[in-house]
């Protein structure tokens, strides 16, 4: 009989129960749930009679879970290497029933909160008026219909390119994920769409899981979620860039309708041409003022001048003479003086209308 | 002329930014008229555009269905 060492043993023995048993699933209550190490996920699945050690990685755990949960388990049967300790090596974990969905909605809510994975501040501006749309949801969903009439109503020319997923239930989580990265690594696109009618927390599990969240948080293409009816809210919403109410909702979010812009382009026309109607009357309005202000101008300089004529006119020697007085001159020189004349002289008196000759005597 | 390859929203913003100049009145009357044709140049192209009716739907090839493709 072989004799196998310790190590050896284990390493059999694990592999054997890991693939003797293949991948099952258990169902249970969490018990003793604990992190070590910052990374290392432990609790106990237990029922009335049993209880069995489940083991995994934080990040593959992307169920928040609290004590007293009762959850469903899938994973390989295996044995730690160290110790032999019998464990169940978590895969992916499902919440079981109304009350523990709730419970694992809240719990991560909280927990991402905290990172600030809602906050207004990460979120994107949506273009205006995209022309590429990357539309993630499952063919066969409603949803898909609905998002594609409602563009087609609003807007031409689109080019939409449909990554077709699962979006119900736990399957749909990787699915989901990867679509959003492959179009932020190969498939660029100017707005993404992820979408699904409403449905139980059940159905909408993949919508409040972890990595599904974090890789909306993190897409650097804008996107909008919008999940079933009005009054579902998912966490994936809350962590997108914008969240639509509805697929529907969605569709509307992503684009104007063509009507409203028509409506403001025609708007704008009209508003450039007034505007510029506006201005030439403008400036008509200033050319009138300044030729209205010239004509004034040259008014009071045409009334200046004929009274500066007239007070000319007025203070000629001709106009002295016409009122009675008269110039004594003496050969041609104007006589003021009483002595500036001798007896015999002869004068010349100008008077207004002709010359008097006279002797002084 | 502008064609039709050129972006929507980057046409519509020029537009929004010649029509905000006027509405501020802060444009002099020849620069507000080449700004005025340009305008009207816009919203023609832009008006055009909207009378597109076709919206084209390509399903991607890649499975996101299929963990190993």
């Amino acid at each position: 009989m072989k004799i196998y060492t310790v190590s050896e043993f284990i390493n059999v023995t694990s592999d054997y129960l890991e693939t003797g048993l293949g991948t099952i699933i258990i169902q249970g209550e969490v018990t003793g749930y604990r992190i070590s190490r910052s990374n290392l996920v432990y609790f106990e699945l237990k029922d009335e009679k049993s209880r069995v050690l489940c083991f995994g990685l934080t990040h593959e755990v992307s169920v928040s879970l609290e004590d007293g949960m009762e959850i469903r388990v899938q994973g390989l049967s295996k044995l730690f290497k160290g110790t032999g300790g019998f464990h169940v090596r978590i895969q992916e974990i499902e919440p079981v029933g109304q009350g523990a969905l709730q419970k694992a909605f809240m719990l991560l809510q909280k927990k991402l909160e905290k990172e600030g994975i809602f906050s207004e501040q990460h979120k994107q501006a949506l273009p205006k008026f995209p022309e590429s749309i990357g539309l993630i949801t499952s063919r066969d969903a409603a949803a898909y219909k609905d998002v594609l009439i409602r563009l087609d109503e609003r807007w031409g020319g689109l080019d939409i390119s449909h990554a077709n997923v699962g979006v119900q239930g736990l399957v749909a989580i990787p699915q989901i994920v990867r679509a959003i990265d492959y179009f932020n690594k190969e498939y660029p696109v100017d707005v993404l769409i992820l979408t699904r009618g409403g449905g139980s927390l059940e159905d909408l599990q993949a919508f409040n899981d972890e990595k599904v969240i974090r890789a909306i948080f993190s897409s650097k293409i804008p996107i909008i979620v919008g999940v079933g009816h009005e009054r579902d809210i998912t966490l994936s919403e809350m962590s997108a860039d914008v969240r639509a109410s509805t697929p529907t909702n969605a569709a509307e979010l992503v684009i104007p309708h063509q009507r409203d812009i028509a409506y403001q382009l025609e708007q704008n026309k009209n508003l450039l041409v007034r505007s510029i109607e506006n201005r030439i009357i403008d400036y008509k309005s200033v050319i009138t003022q300044l030729v209205d202000r010239v004509g004034v101008w040259l008014g009071s300089i045409q009334q200046d001048l004929s009274h500066q004529v007239h007070l000319m006119k007025s203070l000629s020697p001709q106009a002295t003479l016409k009122r009675g007085y008269s110039i004594t001159l003496k050969d041609d020189k104007v006589v003021r003086k009483i002595s500036e004349v001798k007896k015999g002289d002869s004068l010349t008196i100008k008077l207004s209308n002709g010359e008097v000759v006279s002797e002084v005597s | 002329m502008t064609t039709k390859k050129e972006n929507f929203e980057k046409l519509f913003t020029e537009l929004e930014g010649i029509v905000s100049k006027f509405e501020s009145g802060l444009i002099e009357l020849d620069q507000g008229l080449k700004e005025f044709e340009r305008g009207l140049e816009l919203a023609q192209v832009l008006e055009k555009r909207l009378k597109e009716v076709e919206n084209k739907v390509s399903e991607i090839k890649k499975k996101f269905t299929n963990p190993d493709v």
